[in-house]
């Protein structure tokens, strides 16, 4: 059943295959989630997070151009990005990637095929985490 | 540097793992693996290709998917409108192809291999037929189409050069 709650999260889905950035976008309504916008590409991507306080991005691992772990990286070094709960979406299943993920500041890490159940699972506890940020800054 | 050749028959059993675990799991349409070689192949294809490269070899992927069959995954994620307007026929076959080579990619790596993978891309009928010159390995996977009626809803063919 969704969840009203989510409705507050602004979240942003990026990856190049218009399957994927569906099937994303499908899994987070069916969760409850209103406000998801999607960019087919880093440098779309980026002006849309500069424009946008999103809540949480999730971002394709292997993109031409800029790859969505570059991305992360970037917005990783610059606090003003904080707040946003990165999730890395690769079919890169080997541990070493997660660990590097992780240690490069993703928030998550969900591999593919992705399945509603393992899907919910990892958004819910990336939200766990959205309600442990501190308040945001008065604008 | 060890040769793929020694991981064909590994290789075989995680596509064939792979391609009924994301039709399954990821798009909600049941297809298995053929036992055997069927006596004709989809009609209809939607093909999409993937190169996995170690040194100097490379292991090239080539798959042949029913149209029919990506339409009804499609029909699970887009409205019907979308559908008839844009190609996401071929999304869905360069995703799929993407999904199960990086889990050989993941496989060979865990094994000592050191791969890396390209972009999955859509090939020419004469580019695929280039891809698969010699000791190819057949894979057939059957589904049931909208009239319930069983075919060969994915073919992928692999060759190690």
């Amino acid at each position: 059943m969704a969840d009203a709650s989510l409705e507050q999260f602004r979240v942003l889905v990026v990856d190049d295959n218009v399957v994927v950035r569906k099937l994303i976008e499908v899994n987070l309504t069916t969760m409850g989630f209103k406000n998801i916008e999607v960019a087919s590409n880093s440098n779309e991507a980026q002006e849309k997070i500069a424009a946008t306080p999103y809540d949480i991005v999730f971002l394709d691992w292997n993109m031409p151009g800029k790859s969505g772990y570059q991305l992360m990286q970037e917005h990783r070094e610059d606090r003003k990005f904080d707040r946003i709960a990165f999730v890395m979406v690769t079919a890169e299943s080997q541990e070493r990637y997660m660990r590097e993920a992780i240690k490069a500041g993703a928030t998550s890490y969900i591999t593919k095929p992705i399945t509603p159940a393992t899907f919910a699972d990892k958004v819910g506890k990336v939200v766990a985490w959205l309600g442990t940020r501190p308040p945001a800054p008065a604008q | 540097m060890k040769d793929i050749n020694a991981a064909r028959g590994r290789i075989a059993d995680v596509v064939a793992e792979s391609v009924v675990e994301t039709f399954t799991g990821m798009f909600g349409q049941e297809v298995s693996a053929a036992a055997r070689k069927p006596p004709a192949a989809p009609d209809n294809v939607v093909m999409s290709c993937v190169k996995l490269l170690q040194g100097r070899s490379s292991l090239d992927f080539v798959f042949r998917f029913d149209m029919e069959l990506l339409l009804m995954a499609a029909a699970g994620i887009f409205t019907p409108e979308y559908i008839k307007n844009n190609p996401v026929y071929e999304d869905l076959a360069c995703e799929i192809a993407n999904i199960v080579c990086a889990k050989v990619k993941t496989y060979l790596n865990d094994e000592g291999y050191e791969t890396e993978m390209g972009f999955p891309f859509l090939p020419r009928a004469d580019e695929a037929q280039r891809l698969l010159q010699e000791k190819v390995v057949h894979m057939h996977f059957f589904y049931r189409d909208r009239d319930k009626k069983q075919g060969v809803g994915v073919a992928v063919n692999f060759t190690v050069v």
